[in-house]
Parts: C-alpha cells; structure tokens; sequence
C-alpha cells in the first residue's frame, strides 16, 4: 500500500526545485480535496457524514480544538510502481474540511466511525442546550 | 451555527473545470489508452473514477464510498467496462425529526462506462473494492506488452 498520488504526468510536467539536500520537490503544495458532507440536527444531537473514500481508520484525524471541528485523512490505495495516470477525476491525496462548531456541543462525547470510506460523526449536545417543551395550562 | 471555513463549492468549480478540460484533451489523443465512449454516462459527479496504466496492465480506481460488493456491478460487455450502482444517503430516518443543513454527497443510482483498449484481455479482469475504493485490474495481452530485449556481447 502507497499514498495515491495522481498527478497530471501525461500532461504537463509538475514543475519542481531542488532543496539544499539536493532532493527534487514540487514547488507548488498540493491542495486539499473537500470531502462533501450531510449534516442533520435534531434536539439530542448533530449528525454528520463525510465521503472520504481510501481513508482507513490509521490514515483518518477528527480533531476538535478550540471549537473547531477539522477532520482530515489520507488516501491509500494499491498504486503499482511506475504507473502512469490516464484520467484521474480526483487529483490529490489528502482529505481537510474544516466547521465551526458552537459551545452546545458536547466534546467529550463525540463519536467517529469509519465505514467503507464514509466518515460518520455524531455529535451530542449538552443537556441544557436541547429545547425543553414548557406544558401551557389553560 | 454551522458554517465551513473553506467555500467547498469554490473550490470544486475550479477542479472540475480543469478537468473538463483535460477530457477533452484526452480524449482527442489518447487513443490506445482507456477512453470515455460516447455512450459513456459521464455528465454525472459519481463516482469519481482514476485510471493508470503499466506495461503489464491497466488499473481502473472508482471512488465510491459508502458502498461494498453488493451494493455494485461491473461488468464487461462489447469491449465496454460498465460500473453500476445504487447509494442511499443519510435520511430522516437516520436521525429523528432532524433538519437537514447540508445534503452534499451522492444519493441514488449511477452509471459509468469506459471502453477497453484491444490491448486488454477480457477473460482476466478481477475487481476488489476496499475503504470504499474499487479497484478494477485490466491486465494487457501478454503479446501486447513491451518487452525487453537482452543485449549479450558478441
């Protein structure tokens, strides 16, 4: 298993410098692909699903920090040495998506799962941030 | 409350442009490789397919999370490689009396077609799919693939 790299070597070339070591590296950094995502919400707690095919449960970060949410993975894929790309839709390696989250959630109690490449996140609320229905008496 | 810090439509615009264009580079001269036919199904965004090429073999990379064996066809027909499929998405019934603020991933049923090279052969074709990522091995002709030719001293 290698990182998939697909990059545009049947077009133009990736354009590189040499570093003080003397090792080739491409000059511009590759950019991140956005994993597309659903999100729901309902009183308990906020759902959120996120495609990030080749990502395997070693290569995949959810990270929570300073209510921010970041979720990040890379792909893996079974690349054989000195292949050549022909057409690639999905140009890049790296999975970053970025949300805000507000104080109702509850940090400590988010859950990941990792399934067939689809990230799934529950994220509960804290008790006193749910909507509580006040009975009216006549 | 919820809000991305990074347009993700910005920046899938400018990806698929590029692509586009590519396509059609592509596909005015990249005869001998793994084409898009013309009664291909591209016009939609899943899933995303890569294709590679070695001397011995051609690999086909279908993006397609979410999804395993039963959920997908491939098969092979008139020289045209056919990937098929149905996904579900996250739905009400997945979260009760829930509001849905963003529905961005794929849901549904797909088609995508790419036709084979002469150079494939068709009996030898394996698909494995693994993190949501099928894999599809064409390997060439054996009388098709490069070889080398030793050089010996006279």
């Amino acid at each position: 298993m290698t990182n998939l790299k697909f990059t545009s070597n049947t077009k133009t070339p990736a354009r590189s410098e040499k570093d003080s070591s003397g090792d080739t590296r491409p000059v511009r950094r590759e950019q991140a692909l956005v994993p597309p995502v659903d999100i729901r919400e309902n009183n308990e707690m906020v759902l959120l699903v996120a495609d990030m095919p080749g990502v395997s449960p070693e290569t995949l970060k959810v990270e929570w920090a300073h209510e921010r949410l970041t979720i990040e993975g890379t792909i893996s894929a079974d690349l054989p040495e000195n292949m050549i790309s022909v057409d690639a839709d999905l140009r890049g390696s790296h999975y970053q998506r970025q949300f805000k989250l507000g104080q109702e959630i509850d940090s400590e109690k988010i859950k990941a799962e990792l399934k067939n490449g689809v990230l799934t996140l529950a994220l509960p609320k804290r008790g006193d941030h749910r909507v509580r229905q006040i009975p009216v008496s006549a | 409350m919820w809000f991305d810090l990074i347009d993700p439509w910005d920046a899938d615009f400018s990806f698929f442009n590029e692509l586009n264009w590519l396509r059609s580079n592509l596909e005015s001269w990249a005869s001998g490789a793994l084409a898009r036919d013309l009664r291909a199904h591209t016009g939609g965004r899943f899933p995303l397919i890569n294709v590679g090429e070695t001397d011995q073999e051609f690999k086909v990379y279908v993006f397609a999370p979410g999804m395993d064996q039963k959920d997908l066809e491939v098969r092979i027909q008139d020289n045209l490689l056919t990937i098929e499929g149905k996904r579900e998405t996250l739905a009400e019934k997945d979260l009760q009396e829930s509001t849905v603020y963003r529905q961005e991933r794929f849901s549904g049923e797909f088609v995508k077609t790419l036709s084979l090279p002469d150079s494939v052969n068709p009996e030898s074709i394996e698909a494995r799919v693994k993190n949501g990522i099928v894999t599809i091995t064409l390997p060439k002709k054996a009388a098709l693939q490069p070889k080398r030719i030793e050089v010996r001293a006279a």
